[in-house]
């Protein structure tokens, strides 16, 4: 593997004055240390002898090995044998140690001797030996690396190789290339057939999408095919029913980016969800938009006139979410803890983040209210349609519609409105360090959201907030399609384009594979961390309403009600807030009974806010209506992704993790129950069986019913021990390696550690 | 009954905190109970200034309920807030609700309850006493403290006189006894007050004393001296004669302050906290430096820290730990309390707790509880106790499957602290119980609580990690301190989670039991009975599909029946009041209180 390939042409551009040394680097390892390489990554450059360290300071703790620059990572290999930092999950494209170059924020080099300090950017030189590199990265962790024993020379090296590779140029630089254009792996095939995930690419997807969300006035449009109209919208898409082809080109000139109102979702009444960009034509504005709504307002079942909502003028622009993420970072993975110990709620106070996180959910309960309240459909407006609405419409989908929030639906989500609608996730992840205006973290921001929706109704949704700081870690592989590109069509276009220069590209399309195909990334077994135990499914629901039919009549009558008024009103996986059934504590009675006590007149509430307060007496339906409850209190900082790579912030044996360990098991028990009654009631079938004896197959599960769950139950039925390697960073705790001193941060740290302890 | 004046003012109105919710209905005003909201629990009544709609009545209570009433008329008003003033603030112990509350239990059962908690028991499974520590009766008539309890712990080598000695030496003659064995490494935590020492002064039977707890602990040459107060108040009261330890007069002590502040900050800081949260249209701005600036989190992280601090030098130092204050019943009881919960998991379980804290601080004289039953000092009342629960509650979160409890028994046991329903937490020591004949004359709260422990247990409580993880160790990061919002707005419905994890897993425990049987059932039918082969086929087909059924309806009606969210269905099977018929308050009040 080490051996030099010859390079391919692309990546010529960008290797040069490191190359030769590159060659002649001797490899006199004591043990040979070797970086695990994917297909078409080379090593740059390596240097031994590093010392990689876990605190501020150097300690015993720290790893000793060999750091290597490869054109997708920079990988720390341990010497030691038996090493005391493992991941508990393995991600199939790094290692533990292993930080992805697109990952790397900020380099530091550090010379001590010479107190020197240096940002490291690309093409800059560097005139010290560096003693320290600090590597400050994306997903919040920080990684040190000290030279002390290293070859001066090497490690320079090793330092501007990773600083010159972290900051490619031009996207054709990406690993995402390299790799793609050496594995080619046709996505059709053995994998291609587990992906459930919808993309949005072929008008089929758009079509299930609007026969399941009973849009009948609305058509998917195919105006856009080879991006002849927009060249940020998808070549399908869907259009009010009314609008023929011919108009559409028409009024796509008028919009900003010729983005053409783009629908997103349909109420079950009929109220649809529309995005849209501004329009660039002050003087025919109003003509534009009353077309627009008109056609909108035709495709509404109750001709009702469309709302609008003016995205930019009531949320927080990305540059405000950027700076205020940048102020949190600085916080969770920079800030010195011991210091801010009497500050941090203010210091979590002034980066302004969780007003952000508030204001967005905010502003999608409203979205909600017109849609479920109002029965209107509802226009969402942004200047470029690519930021804002994406978390909008993705928040109000989620809020309404259960559907996205199994693990299916909401990847497909995420395609639908992320992908396809065009975020630019190349210049707003800065693959290329290009210009730090548009770096926004608009996609951790939605994710955070959605973290408060899940903490407040653990129930409704399928997948587990580790689940959530994966995808968005997942956005630092520069593999994945997901993340790569700008639009749809950049993606169409470098992927063509690779296609005619690779030398033996007849008609090999390469295909960026999507991130949903989680097995390139995880084992099964670790996928199953996705999965939360709390999720009551609709298969679930489903299968209850099937096999129950008999036994109703013994059931109790509560549960009975409870659960015909539970599927009886879900349509669609939508909860009708008028459905036929008048339920015990519908909004129906609500009113009636509310109309006998006098109205307070001086009420300041607003409608919505009564519409939520309405929701809120009415009993939790987790394949209902969400609404997030937003008094501050209610809303909290995403400890787990901000501070899993913080030591001192780390519960050993601890955390939320374990009460998620717990139900798993439980989960675990009953669905190892459940199959065992099933296999109760298939002894029927094998006549041969004699009668008398147990069944050998009653303690095992069935091979199809493969468990959903990280933690099972072991065979013997024993008190359940918990793992010690739980934490409440867990999985991405490095276990049993830092001999923390459980005070530290505390004011009396400095007297344990002086008192001999 | 002679103090009220209008027991029933018709069409008040109930206004909600946090909107504009209102309800119309009978306020009714009794010997115990305004509505049931117990007099005891009120810690303010407050008449604002008159509205259209009529005048406003807004009452405060100690369970951090806040009421906000709506009376037509101005005099009914003034009638219902002179009753409540008079009512609320008993002059004798024996005005108290507890003297009168009856639940309908014999003698024998009250009885009972009160034996659940014995303290020479508790000592005797903490391994006391034994060859270095032994009982002493040199209490016996509360002469040498009248603030302790009777049967004290102390060294074996610590005579008579030298403890009289100390006594003397310490405020209010608090001397060091033992509080908590660890048993493992012989270590002991201990307790006493302040000393007497001002700028120089001496004692060398309190040097001696000092020397007995150090010889009796073999693992270590040393004594840790934790003053809980800051540095700055310890030497305050210097020049009132007191003051703390000087390491040099005593040999083999280290000696550390931890910083906690007194309860006059404390109860400045919660006031802060709660005039904070009860804000109505609150940003995240106010609401974070609002919680900041209260310092209430950062209070219960100094009394976290000191008790990981006790934790590491017994347990993992095995040094034996003097803990005090200045009084020594306050910090130091918390302190001492939250120590012994992380050091042992029987504290952990719902019977231990119920000996932790009596060990420590609050049923047994060690601790003054001073909730102001009774028309006293309002500088004297303090938080202490809601602090404490609040550090427990801390740690439950960190640690989810450590606890036998849930949050609603920590809950619950605060709400009866000031309901002065139960006689365990009146009287301020020992000596005083035993006078006020509490143990003849009103019933434990711990056999309440226990009788239905069910809905107290936290189902993710793993016993199995007793033995693995026997001591705690959270984190006492900021970030890690959170607002318990269910204890501060346990009154306030809207805001309530709307699912919560433990009402699943309830949920789920049940369906599991239900297969459990089901499975075994069938097991057995098919064992015992081949011949019958057909019928038992037929019942399994049966059962198969209804199981799944069954469970499935487990989770179905976890979201969709429950007219409430999870408090409140859980506190509702146990509200053994009746609920009022004629009163439309219902909604809002007695759904409330249980």
């Amino acid at each position: 593997m080490f051996s030099i390939k010859p390079l391919k042409p692309t990546l010529k551009s960008c290797v040069p004055p490191l190359q030769p040394d590159m060659k002649k680097a001797p490899q006199l390892t004591i043990r040979k240390l070797e970086a695990k390489l994917l297909p078409g990554e080379i090593v740059v450059s390596e240097v031994n002898f590093v010392r990689k360290c876990m605190g501020t300071g150097c300690s015993q703790d720290d790893l000793w090995g060999k750091l290597i620059c490869t054109n997708f990572k920079v990988s720390f290999v341990s010497h030691e044998v038996l090493d005391r930092q493992v991941f508990q999950y393995r991600n199939r494209l790094l290692g533990d140690h292993d930080v992805p170059l697109a990952c790397v924020e900020q380099l530091v080099t550090v010379n001590e001797a010479k107190g020197k300090q240096k940002v490291l950017l690309s093409n800059r030189k560097l005139k010290f030996s560096p003693t320290e590199l600090v590597l400050y990265c994306k997903d919040l962790r920080v990684l040190r690396f000290r030279f002390d024993e290293a070859g001066p020379e090497s490690s320079r090296k090793v330092c501007l190789a990773i600083a010159h590779y972290a900051q490619p140029t031009d996207p054709r630089l990406l690993f995402g290339f390299e790799y793609v254009g050496k594995l080619y792996r046709p996505p059709a095939g053995e994998h291609g057939g587990r992906l459930q995930t919808p993309l949005f690419i072929c008008p089929s997807d758009w079509d299930r999408e609007v026969k399941r969300t009973g849009a009948t006035e609305w058509r998917v449009c195919s105006v856009n095919e080879g991006y002849a109209v927009s060249p940020s919208l998808p070549e399908h898409f869907v259009v009010p029913a009314s609008l023929a082809d011919q108009d559409l080109k028409q009024l796509s000139c008028s919009f900003v980016g010729q983005r053409l109102p783009l629908w997103c979702w349909n109420h079950l009444n009929g109220s649809a969800l529309v995005r849209t960009a501004g329009i660039r034509d002050v003087a025919e504005q109003r003509k534009l938009e009353q077309r627009v709504c008109n056609a909108i307002t035709k495709s509404h079942p109750k001709r009702s006139s469309a709302h609008k909502v003016h995205l930019d003028r009531s949320l927080p622009s990305i540059r405000d979410v950027r700076a205020s993420f940048v102020r949190l970072r600085q916080l969770c993975a920079i800030g010195p803890y011991q210091e801010s110990e009497d500050k941090w709620l203010s210091s979590v106070e002034s980066t302004g983040w969780l007003d952000n996180v508030r204001a967005f959910l905010q502003q999608s309960v409203e979205v909600v209210y017109m849609l479920e309240g109002k029965h209107v459909s509802v226009i969402l407006q942004e200047e470029e349609d690519r930021d804002l609405s994406c978390v909008i419409s993705c928040l109000v989908q989620l809020m309404l519609d259960p559907h996205f929030r199994s693990l299916v639906g909401f990847q497909s989500l995420v395609q639908k409105e992320w992908v396809m609608g065009g975020h630019r996730f190349l210049d707003r992840c800065n693959h290329l360090k290009r210009s730090e205006g548009e770096e926004s973290p608009m996609f951790l921001l939605f994710l955070d959201c959605v973290w408060q929706l899940m903490r407040q109704h653990p129930a409704a949704f399928e997948f587990t907030e580790i689940y959530l700081a994966v995808l968005c870690d997942s956005m630092w592989i520069p593999v994945f399609s997901t993340f790569l590109f700008n639009c749809p069509r950049q993606w169409a276009e470098y992927s063509q384009d690779f296609t005619q220069s690779g030398q033996q590209g007849e008609d090999r399309a390469v295909r960026f594979p999507p991130v949903w195909d989680w097995s390139q990334q995880f084992s099964l077994r670790d996928q199953t961390l996705f999965n939360s135990p709390m999720y009551v499914g609709k298969g679930v629901a489903a299968r209850v309403q099937n096999g129950g039919v008999r036994t109703f009549r013994r059931a109790k009558p509560k549960i009975y009600s409870s659960m015909v008024r539970g599927t009886a009103s879900m349509q669609n996986g939508v909860l009708g807030a008028h459905a036929t059934l008048p339920r015990r504590n519908s909004l129906v009675l609500r009113l009636l009974s509310g109309s006998e006590t006098p109205a307070q007149p001086d009420s300041p509430d607003s409608a919505s806010q009564c519409f939520v307060r309405d929701w809120l007496s009415r009993p939790a339906d987790p394949h209902g209506l969400l609404l997030p409850e937003l008094l501050p209190s209610h809303l909290q900082l995403w400890r787990f992704y901000f501070l899993r790579w913080v030591s001192e912030a780390r519960i050993a044996r601890g955390g939320p993790i374990t009460a998620l360990h717990r139900l798993s098991l439980l989960v675990d028990e009953i669905e190892t129950l459940q199959a065992r009654l099933r296999q109760y009631g298939g002894t029927s079938t094998p006549p041969g069986l004699p009668p008398g004896s147990p069944d050998p197959g009653l303690t095992h599960r069935m091979p199809s019913e493969q468990s959903k769950m990280y933690f099972k139950t072991g065979p013997l039925a024993g008190p359940p021990q918990q793992p010690e390697y739980l934490s409440s960073s867990f999985p991405f705790s490095p276990v049993g390696n830092l001999s923390r001193p459980s005070t530290l941060g505390t004011p009396l740290s400095k007297l344990l550690s002086g008192a001999g302890l | 009954m002679e103090h009220i004046r209008t027991p029933k003012v018709e069409q008040v109105k109930l206004q909600d905190r946090f909107s504009n919710k209102v309800i119309a209905g009978t306020l009714y005003l009794t010997a115990t109970h305004l509505i049931f909201i117990l007099h005891h629990h009120i810690a303010s009544v407050e008449k604002l200034s008159l509205t259209a709609g009529g005048c406003p009545l807004l009452i405060q209570c100690r369970n951090f309920r806040v009421v906000h009433f709506v009376i037509p008329r101005e005099r009914d008003c003034h009638d219902v807030y002179s009753s409540l003033l008079r009512l609320l603030r008993p002059a004798y112990y024996e005005e108290l609700y507890a003297f009168s509350y009856n639940p309908k239990q014999n003698d024998q059962q009250r009885e009972e309850g009160w034996q659940l908690i014995d303290l020479n028991a508790e000592f005797e499974r903490m391994g006391v006493p034994c060859d270095q520590w032994q009982l002493t009766d040199v209490n016996r008539e509360y002469k040498v403290c009248e603030t302790y309890p009777r049967d004290l712990y102390v060294p074996v080598t610590a005579s008579k006189p030298i403890i009289v000695g100390s006594s003397k030496f310490r405020s209010k003659g608090r001397f060091p006894v033992l509080t908590y064995f660890y048993q493992e490494k012989k270590a002991a935590v201990c307790r006493c007050s302040q000393p007497l020492s001002g700028f120089s002064a001496r004692c060398l039977e309190d040097e001696h004393l000092l020397q007995a707890i150090s010889k009796a602990n073999h693992n270590c040459r040393y004594v840790y001296v934790m003053d809980t107060r800051p540095k700055l108040n310890a030497l305050a009261n210097r020049a009132a004669g007191k003051g703390y330890e000087n390491e040099d007069n005593y040999s083999n002590i280290r000696f550390q302050f931890v910083g906690i502040e007194n309860i006059h900050v404390m109860r400045a800081s919660l006031q802060k906290l709660l005039e904070v949260v009860g804000a109505r249209f609150l940003s995240m701005t106010d609401y974070l430096q609002g919680l900041e600036s209260s310092g209430w989190l950062r209070h219960i992280k100094a009394v976290v820290d000191a008790a990981i601090f006790l934790t590491k030098a017994v347990a993992v130092e095995g040094a034996s730990v003097l803990v005090h204050c200045s009084d020594g019943w306050d910090r130091t009881a918390q302190v001492c309390s939250l120590g012994a919960l992380l050091m042992d998991p029987y504290y952990r379980t719902i019977k231990g707790f119920m000996v932790c804290p009596s060990t420590h601080p609050i049923c047994s004289a060690f601790h003054g509880f001073r909730c102001d039953q009774l028309d006293g000092d309002p500088k004297e009342v303090s938080p202490v106790f809601t602090q404490f629960l609040d550090c427990v509650w801390q740690v439950t979160e960190q640690f989810p499957q450590a606890f036998q409890f849930s949050e609603w028994f920590l809950i619950q046991i605060h709400e009866h602290v000031h309901s002065c329903q139960f006689g365990n937490f009146l009287g301020n020591s020992q000596r005083e119980r035993e006078e006020l004949q509490l143990k003849e004359k009103t019933h434990s709260l711990w056999s309440y609580l226990l009788a239905e422990q069910q809905n107290y247990e936290n189902p993710l409580y793993s016993p199995a990690l007793a033995e693995t993880q026997p001591i705690l160790e959270p984190s006492t990061l900021p970030c890690h301190f959170k607002f318990w919002r269910n204890m501060y707005h346990q009154f306030d419905r809207t805001m309530h989670p709307r699912q919560s994890i433990l009402k699943h897993i309830l949920g789920l425990r049940e369906s599991n039991r239900e297969l459990e049987r089901t499975a075994n059932q069938l097991e057995s039918l098919i064992l015992t009975a081949p011949h019958g082969r057909k019928e038992s086929e037929e019942e399994s087909g049966n059962a198969e599909e209804e199981v799944p059924a069954r469970s499935g309806a487990e989770r179905t009606v976890e979201g969709s029946s429950a007219n409430e969210n999870g408090y409140i269905e859980l506190q509702g099977p146990f509200s053994t009041k009746p609920e009022p018929q004629m009163v439309s308050l219902e909604l809002g009040v007695a759904r409330m209180t249980c």
